[in-house]
């Protein structure tokens, strides 16, 4: 997860541009909207909200308010959404793990695809795959090598059991056949200090996280998480180019409702949506947090859901993965 | 001498008029508590957490931090006109601060406290700047195995050195460790004692388990006490010490600096051990020890000048290896975790503006402090006359509204008076509560430390004997506790806290 200081919330609101208000057919909105996120203040599906918020409020003229409620990963958050009114006044934001908790939670109390209304995909952020500079290796396949000649030395370090890091990293050793074991810590944060002792060798991290780390000489990125080549290491190849096909390690944010959200204000969400998230001080606000605005249509987020669902159901069951005994 | 800039900035930031006014009501509003005898810092801090939760994190330590130190100067105006330690770091300075009120010398003994106190104020927070990178970059080198044995070192250290009963903290600690233990388990993300229900998942709230241990559960059981009302010395006198006054003072300052400097690293340590153990010293080493006890001013100029110069350096400890040394320092790791800050070495590489900004703000605090207390001295005096009846449900009610905002819900108010109950509980079997906060920071972490070290050995447990730095901290805390078991030890431990 990316950390953002709440100074940059200062200078976000003060950017926010006053835009005459587009009226809604059926007088939708009439009142104002809430957006529940999930997450900790501060974290990517914070940021996400309120940056929607901000610039969303002077498009429809309703003012657009952020409801933290972080607990249990998201889970009661994103029960809340599910269960709210579809009426529109009532959207939350959800992150890439929302996808993977049908397959690690126990008893979700609702569907993480069937429970929802997709509106849009807010933005994808890049990840790149890390390790420290005692691990002899500059390249993806030099690294599979060194790793191969160190069987039942080597350990991947991940932001917490079950979290995307962990994913892709178990994925990476999975499909490259290596023998590593994983170290959970709490957090992207909490796990540099081993990891740039070396005590863990291989992580996956956001490039806001990683960056400065990569730039002084602390870390070495080998490759682009993918499936796109990072915007900012143009040079790296994807894990997937170099050696490992089908790869693809990223997160991506959404913007959702409860299910049965009526057609028109669907429609008319989506739009002011979409243009809220074009405009250039959000599309440069995401720039520095390692990502890119997607912004597409409804069909399109929904037709996303459903495949990351899918992906990650069946990788964390073929990897084993599991939040239980 | 790279820190000199470092401290530059710091005062950059502590200066912004943001800062500036929350170290000014932290350190107020620390001088009305420390006045106040039955409402402590720690009670008052975990009142005010979720009022932090708006804060940026640097602003709400900044606040946090001043009630702490300012408590250890409104504390001594009690002790020294009231004869009633406001301040568990000030019981010492009853003994003579209150017979030099009677002699007439109210005036004086509260200028010396004062002084003395920014004195070590300030030569604490230099320490915290000269010394935390340094010790913060030794600990970055730390395994896991070594963090688990330090860990340990701490948790062994703080029972041994804590005042009280030996055998009750040691019962503190380990329930705390159990409360800890609630929650997802972050080696394997497996809900532990959450009872199925998706409200427990991130574990116990500190905050609830803070405000109910110890505000709800002090109040109850202070409500339920006798308060007697001392006649307050109602005439202070001329605040400028004598020459003679001020040439027994100096040394003891110096003295009481040093001591509570070095003490208040010591897990386990901070305003009360150093200011019972440099009254003790102060005593030995006086050529007129008959006199200590009847209004010496080295009797006020020592423990003050220690409790405070304890109070800043227990931060080190704790912003450097995340290691609480007593309850103030658990709960302040407490509001760095609720602002997302992970504490340890990496504070003062990742969030070097909080490091900076603190320490800065921390000596402006002690100035500040200097002033509130000198010329305020009236204000304070006529503060201690608030009835406790209208000061506890106003408490209470604050409380309860800042319980409520944590997450727009009624839980957190529900496990908070659980815990109160628990707390006032504890209060009537004369334990500690305190222990049992280290407990729940320390050993989820030790936990933590400890199941990692095992991972990446392969589940080889020699490894916590293997590694040298590992072994020599066991060892440490091993010899700690055999010498709590050996009889001289237990006697002289008794004697330090025989006024507690």
């Amino acid at each position: 997860m990316i950390r953002f200081t709440r100074r940059a919330f200062g200078a976000l609101v003060g950017t926010t541009l006053l835009a005459s208000p587009v009226l809604a057919q059926d007088g939708f909105p009439d009142r104002p909207i809430t957006i529940i996120v999930p997450y900790a203040p501060g974290g990517q599906g914070d940021i996400t909200g309120r940056l929607i918020a901000d610039h969303l409020s002077p498009l429809i003229g309703q003012p657009v308010t952020v409801e933290n409620r972080p607990a249990a990963n998201g889970v009661i958050g994103i029960s809340e959404i599910a269960n709210a009114e579809p009426d529109g006044y009532t959207l939350g934001v959800v992150v890439a793990s929302h996808a993977m908790s049908r397959a690690l939670v126990p008893d979700l109390p609702y569907d993480p695809v069937t429970s929802f209304t997709p509106i849009t995909t807010t933005a994808l952020t890049e990840m790149v795959m890390v390790v420290p500079p005692t691990v002899e290796a500059n390249t993806v396949e030099e690294f599979i090598a060194y790793a191969k000649e160190h069987p039942g030395e080597m350990a991947y370090k991940s932001a917490g059991q079950g979290s995307n890091s962990h994913l892709f990293s178990a994925w990476f050793a999975d499909a490259a056949g290596l023998d590593m074991i994983h170290i959970p810590y709490q957090g992207s944060g909490d796990s540099m200090p081993d990891f740039l002792a070396g005590v863990t060798q291989l992580g996956f991290d956001t490039v806001p996280a990683v960056r400065g780390y990569i730039d002084n000489g602390q870390l070495k990125a080998l490759a682009a998480g993918g499936p796109e080549h990072s915007a900012a290491y143009p040079d790296l190849p994807t894990v997937a180019e170099a050696g490992v096909p089908g790869f693809a390690a990223n997160s991506w944010g959404m913007v959702v409702a409860p299910a049965g959200l009526p057609e028109d204000v669907l429609k008319f969400l989506n739009e002011n949506i979409v243009a809220a998230l074009q405009e250039p001080a959000v599309v440069e606000q995401f720039a520095t947090m390692g990502a890119q605005v997607v912004a597409n249509t409804p069909e399109e987020a929904k037709a996303m859901l459903e495949s990351e669902e899918t992906k990650y159901s069946e990788l964390i069951s073929s990897l084993g993965i599991t939040l239980s005994e | 001498m790279e820190w000199l800039s470092d401290l530059a900035g710091g005062f950059a930031i502590a200066v912004t008029l943001q800062n500036i006014l929350l170290c000014f009501t932290g350190v107020l509003l620390g001088t009305a508590i420390g006045v106040l005898p039955g409402v402590g810092p720690l009670v008052t801090i975990a009142v005010l957490l979720p009022l932090t939760y708006a804060l940026e994190p640097t602003s709400a330590l900044i606040m946090l931090a001043g009630i702490y130190y300012g408590a250890q100067y409104g504390g001594s105006t009690t002790a020294i006109l009231v004869n009633l330690p406001g301040e568990s770091g000030s019981v010492v300075t009853c003994l003579d601060g209150h017979q030099m009120a009677r002699n007439g010398r109210a005036g004086s003994a509260l200028a010396i406290a004062a002084v003395g106190s920014f004195f070590a104020g300030t030569v604490g927070t230099l320490m915290i700047a000269a010394f935390s990178p340094y010790l913060a970059n030794v600990a970055l080198s730390f395994r896991p195995e070594s963090y688990f044995s330090l860990m340990v070192l701490g948790l062994v250290a703080a029972i041994v050195l804590a005042s009280g009963g030996l055998l009750k903290a040691v019962g503190m600690v380990l329930t705390g460790i159990l409360l800890g233990t609630v929650g997802t388990d972050v080696t394997t993300g497996v809900p532990r004692y959450t009872f199925g229900t998706f409200q427990l998942l991130d574990g116990l709230d500190f905050t609830a388990l803070a405000m109910g241990l110890f505000a709800f559960g002090d109040i109850i059981a202070n409500a339920a006490r006798k308060h007697d009302r001392a006649v307050v010395q109602n005439t202070v006198g001329d605040l400028w010490p004598t020459r003679g006054e001020f040439r027994e003072a100096w040394p003891a300052v110096l003295r009481g600096t040093a001591l509570g400097s070095l003490l208040g690293l010591l897990p386990g340590g901070g305003a009360t051990l150093s200011s019972f153990a440099s009254y003790t010293i102060e005593k030995k080493i006086s050529s007129t020890p008959k006199r200590f006890g009847k209004g010496a001013p080295a009797g006020v100029a020592a423990p003050e000048a220690a409790n405070n110069a304890g109070a800043q350096s227990s931060f080190i400890p704790m912003l450097t290896l995340g290691i609480p040394s007593n309850g103030v320092m658990a709960m302040m790791i407490g509001a760095m975790m609720i602002h997302n800050v992970v504490p340890g070495p990496e504070v003062m590489t990742r969030n070097a503006d909080l490091f900076w900004g603190l320490v800065a703000s921390m000596w402006i605090g002690n100035l500040m402090l200097v002033i509130i207390n000198l010329p305020l001295i009236g204000i304070w005096v006529r503060f201690l006359r608030i009835p406790y009846a209208y000061l506890y449900p106003a408490i209470l009610v604050f409380s309860i509204i800042g319980l409520y905002s944590i997450g727009n819900s009624t839980l957190p108010i529900v496990m908070a008076a659980g815990f109160g109950i628990a707390g006032c509980l504890f209060n009537r079997l004369g334990c500690e509560p305190a222990p049992l906060l280290l407990g729940f920071i320390l050993g989820p972490m030790i936990e933590v430390y400890m199941r990692r070290a095992l991972l990446l050995s392969r589940g080889d447990a020699t490894i916590f004997l293997t590694e040298p730095l590992s072994a020599a901290l066991l060892v440490a805390a091993a010899l700690l506790l055999l010498s709590v078991l050996s009889p001289v030890f237990r006697r002289r431990r008794e004697e330090i806290f025989v006024e507690d």
